[in-house]
Formats: C-alpha cells, sequence, structure tokens
C-alpha cells in the first residue's frame, strides 16, 4: 500500500476542525448564552463560513478524478461515511451562508430564524466533527492508530480548541491593527475554555498511548518506531510538547495570576494550540498511513511525502476566504464595538 | 503486460517469506491479490458506488465511476488496492475480468508454470477449484477482518507450522528483503 491520503487531507481535516470549532463558538453565545465569547461570536461565524467553503479545495487536489467528483451527489452510496460527510458539509456551507447573511444584516429582525438554523447548524457541526472517528474506523486496513473509541470525541475537543485559537488570534490582531483594546473579559473567559479543552485533549491522548502500549498489539513495534522515527518531530515535539504542554503551562500560569495576562502572550498561546492541533490531525492521518503499511503490507516503516503546492494553495485560499467574509459580511466590527451595549439574541 | 499496471505498483505480487534459522528453514511463496472477500470492507466505504460485487462474486471497479479519493484503498485489509496515478482511479486485481467475459481464465493462472493457481465457480461442486478446497488442507489470510475472504492458500498453515515466528520477507513492494 502506498501512502493515500496523506498531508493534504490532514490539511482538509484540519481547516475543517476549525471550521466546526468556530461555528460552535459562534452558537455559544446566542444559543446557550455564554457571554463571555459575546465579542468574537461574529468573527467566530465569519471565520466558519470561509472555513468551510475552502474544504473543497483540499478535497479536488486530493481526487484522482476531480472532475467526477459530482457524482457523490448524483450517484451517492449512503453506507459510505464519505459520502454522507459531503452532504453534511454542503449543508452546512449552505446553512453557514444564510446564517452570516443574516447576522450580518437581518439579525434584528430575523433573530428567532437565526436562533433556529443556529441549533440545526450546531446539531450537524457536531456530528462532522465526531465524523472521523467513524471514517477512520471503518478504514480496515488502518487498523493500528485509527481504531480508537475515544476519536470521536478527541476529534470533537480539537475542534473547538482549534477553532477557539483561530477566532481568538484574529480577534486578537485585527484589534491591535485597529489600535483597539481587546477585551479582558474575553481573554479571561477564553483561558478558562482553552485549558479545560486542552488538558482533556492532552489526557485522552496520553491514555490513548498508554492504553496502545499495555495492549501491545502486533504493531506496536511500528507505532513506536513511527513516533521514535519519521514523527519524532510532528509527533513528540510539536503536538505534545509544544502544542499541548507548553501551552498548558502558560495558560495554567495565566490562571492561577502568576504571569499577567496580555493580548501578546495569548496571540502565542494559541498559535502554540494551532500548531498542536493541526499536527494532531497530521500525525493522525500520516503516522495512521505509516504504521498501517509497516504492519500490513511492506513489513517496514517508511517515509512520507508533503505536498507543499497542495498545502500552500489551500492555506492561501483559507486566507483570502476568511479575509473576503470580513470584508463582505462587514458588520462584525460595528457590533462587537457595541456589544457592551447591543442585547444578545 | 495485461492490465498495463504501472512501475511500482502491483495487481498481484508474490512475496517470498524465510521462516527459521538453518536447519530448521522452510521458504514459502505468498501470492497477494485482491480476496474477492464474500463480505469486501471496500465496497461500503466506496462514496460514489464504483466499486461493487458483481453476481458471480467478483469485486471490480468502475473506471468511469471511480473518483479516485483513496477510501477503498484503507478500507482494504489486504493491500490489494492502489491508485493509478495515470487513470486517476484506484486499481486492483478483477481477476482479468476482460478475459472471463471471453470465456479465458485469469491472466496470472494462465501465466504459472507451476499451475499453483487454480481459478473457477465455487458453486459447481465438479469445478477444479472446488475439488480442491475438498481435498486439500486451506488457508485463508486474516480470517479476524470478517471480511471472508475467497482466496484461499493451499497448505500454507502445514509449510509454516513448527517455525518461528520471526521471517525474512522478500517483498517487491519495498523491493528488497525485510525482516519481521
Amino acid at each position: 500500500m502506498m501512502e493515500v491520503w496523506g498531508s493534504v487531507i490532514a490539511t482538509y481535516t484540519f481547516i475543517a476542525s476549525v471550521a466546526v470549532g468556530a461555528y460552535i463558538v459562534s452558537m455559544l453565545s446566542t444559543l446557550f448564552k455564554l457571554g463571555g465569547f459575546k465579542d468574537i461570536a461574529p468573527l467566530a461565524l465569519r471565520i466558519s463560513w470561509a472555513s468551510f467553503i475552502v474544504l473543497a479545495i483540499p478535497l479536488l487536489l486530493h481526487l484522482g478524478s476531480p472532475w467526477r467528483a459530482y457524482k457523490i451527489f448524483t450517484s451517492p452510496n449512503l453506507t459510505s461515511p464519505m459520502a454522507v460527510a459531503a452532504w453534511l458539509v454542503t449543508l452546512l456551507v449552505i446553512l453557514t451562508t444564510i446564517l452570516v447573511v443574516l447576522d450580518n444584516w437581518y439579525r434584528a429582525t430575523r433573530a428567532s430564524t437565526i436562533v433556529t438554523l443556529g441549533a440545526i447548524g450546531v446539531v450537524l457541526a457536531v456530528i462532522y466533527a465526531g465524523y472521523p472517528g467513524v471514517l477512520f474506523a471503518t478504514a480496515k486496513g488502518v487498523e493500528a492508530w485509527w481504531h480508537n473509541q475515544a476519536l470521536p470525541i478527541t476529534s470533537i475537543l480539537v475542534s473547538i480548541l482549534s477553532g477557539l485559537s483561530l477566532t481568538l488570534l484574529a480577534y486578537i490582531l485585527l484589534w491591535r491593527f485597529s489600535k483597539m483594546e481587546v477585551s479582558k473579559a474575553t481573554l479571561e473567559y477564553s483561558v478558562r475554555v482553552l485549558l479545560l479543552l486542552l488538558l482533556l485533549v492532552f489526557i485522552l491522548e496520553i491514555s490513548d498511548i498508554i492504553l496502545r502500549t499495555y495492549e501491545a498489539k502486533t504493531w506496536i513495534a511500528e507505532f513506536n518506531k513511527a513516533l521514535t522515527g519519521p514523527l519524532s518531530i510532528s509527533y513528540v515535539g510539536l503536538q505534545l510538547i509544544l502544542g499541548s504542554v507548553i501551552p498548558l503551562f502558560l495558560l495554567a500560569l495565566v490562571l492561577f495570576r502568576r504571569v499577567a495576562m496580555s493580548a501578546e502572550l495569548m496571540v502565542i498561546i494559541v498559535i502554540l494550540i494551532l500548531i498542536g492541533s493541526f499536527t494532531y490531525k497530521w500525525n493522525l492521518l500520516i503516522g495512521g498511513e505509516l504504521v498501517a503499511m509497516a504492519s500490513t503490507d511492506v513489513y517496514t516503516l517508511g517515509t512520507y511525502s508533503i505536498h507543499f503546492i497542495e498545502i500552500l494553495a489551500t492555506l492561501l485560499s483559507w486566507l483570502f476566504l476568511i479575509s473576503l467574509s470580513l470584508v463582505i459580511f462587514a458588520n462584525w466590527k460595528v457590533r462587537v464595538e457595541k456589544s457592551g451595549v447591543e442585547a444578545d439574541v | 503486460m495485461e492490465n498495463g499496471v504501472p512501475y511500482e505498483y502491483f495487481r498481484t505480487h508474490v512475496e517470498v517469506v524465510e521462516r527459521g534459522v538453518y536447519p530448521n528453514v522452510r521458504r514459502v511463496f505468498i501470492p497477494k491479490l485482491c480476496n474477492h472477500c464474500d463480505n469486501p470492507s471496500c465496497v461500503p466505504v466506496c462514496p460514489v458506488k464504483a466499486t461493487y460485487k458483481r453476481e458471480d462474486g467478483v469485486v471490480v471497479v468502475d473506471y468511469d465511476k471511480c473518483i479516485g479519493c483513496g477510501y477503498c484503498v484503507l478500507a482494504c485489509p489486504y493491500g490489494a488496492r492502489y491508485r493509478n496515478p495515470y487513470l486517476g482511479t484506484v486499481d486492483k486485481c478483477d481477476f482479468c475480468s476482460h478475459r472471463l467475459e471471453q470465456g479465458l481464465l485469469p491472466a496470472c493462472v494462465v501465466n504459472c508454470m507451476g499451475r499453483a493457481r487454480i481459478f473457477g465457480d465455487l458453486n459447481d461442486p465438479e469445478s477444479p477449484v472446488s475439488k480442491a478446497l475438498k481435498t486439500k488442507s486451506i488457508a485463508v489470510l486474516k480470517p479476524e477482518t470478517g471480511n471472508k475472504p475467497m482466496v484461499f492458500y493451499i497448505g500454507l498453515e502445514e509449510a509454516l507450522k513448527g517455525l518461528p515466528a520471526k521471517s525474512i520477507v522478500i517483498n517487491p513492494k519495498v523491493g528488497g528483503v525485510v525482516e519481521i
């Protein structure tokens, strides 16, 4: 078996997790009255919309015959998690488009519609966030790494973590460039949520490694070789240390008042969390395939290729679409500026 | 070449497994190919119904439908599928279905010098393959997957019986010798 999904699909799953996470963050204040995210909710919705739309790019770049991609809609196989996900993400694109339009121009008059559609979207988004667990579990050839019962839960937590982190990064940077003060209350609330989510993800990841080591299945040697070999930098260095342990430590220092909260520190923390979230997807996809190849087919741990051009094209399109969404649906800035006055829906 | 398989890709390949330590050592040849499972895990995951099981039991790929997503490649526990970079689709052994339609045997069966490959209709009790399954000791690869593979190996278990698990494999997919 040659490498099949690899780096482009790893990038896709990361953007998908940001899309879902940002969407959930955008709805928390609207649906669950969590005031801590009120300031960043409009930004989160726009980031989510742009992220859902850009998902088509890495998928089409990955397909062997992208010109036949429409067949997933004209002759879908409903037993395939991939076909179901394609329909799900299409629904989410339509839903977030309607919501972002309503949020931008008709927020005062269509409040109840926003709540109803928002609630439907949360259900769809949570299913979409958890579906990689099902998608990977049905891949019998990649049993070693992907058959993890906690995967749907970890995927949902990583989604919220990465969506919230990117939204906070955009919030702080936009506000700094506009020479405005970022809301201290929002940052303090975010610190608590980020710490909780990061801790849960870290515990689930470490528990998974411990469990696999105890189980000591036939592929454990390849699993360990992957973690200490081709994935040593991306797994141990980037995902666990730089993307989990260091931000956990920094967040704990902020929470327990050992270090003063500042926007600059938050930028560093959320960038580290985004690196951790990206490498989580990277290691899951690429590590899963490497271990599977080594344990079932070619009997040796190979290396993997990084498709730089496809990844760069995806990331640039993503940045462009996020910027475009902030320009087209520009009401977010006015709303955030007077968020202290405006009553939430 | 019967199916125009690209260089470094395989519809079927033969692994040479050497097991044991001199003088208790044995070498066996294990041809690997699509197992045309009775309960194939590649079929339900295909998002566009491009891969399916025919009435005669052969699992095939519809090259006009396949989008080349690779999901079936990962769903196959036998590593029997690959993404063909020239076709832009997935490809695998289909028992040379173009030959079957002409009443011919698959190319690998015809070309095997030792007549080690037997192909036929399992529903026909008089077919050579049905007779072989009745009279000889057979094994399948990875029965634990629940895929119910339809490729059977005559005398494989006996050949490896009593030998230590550690093997040396000569595998064309990695172009060399691997210790497992």
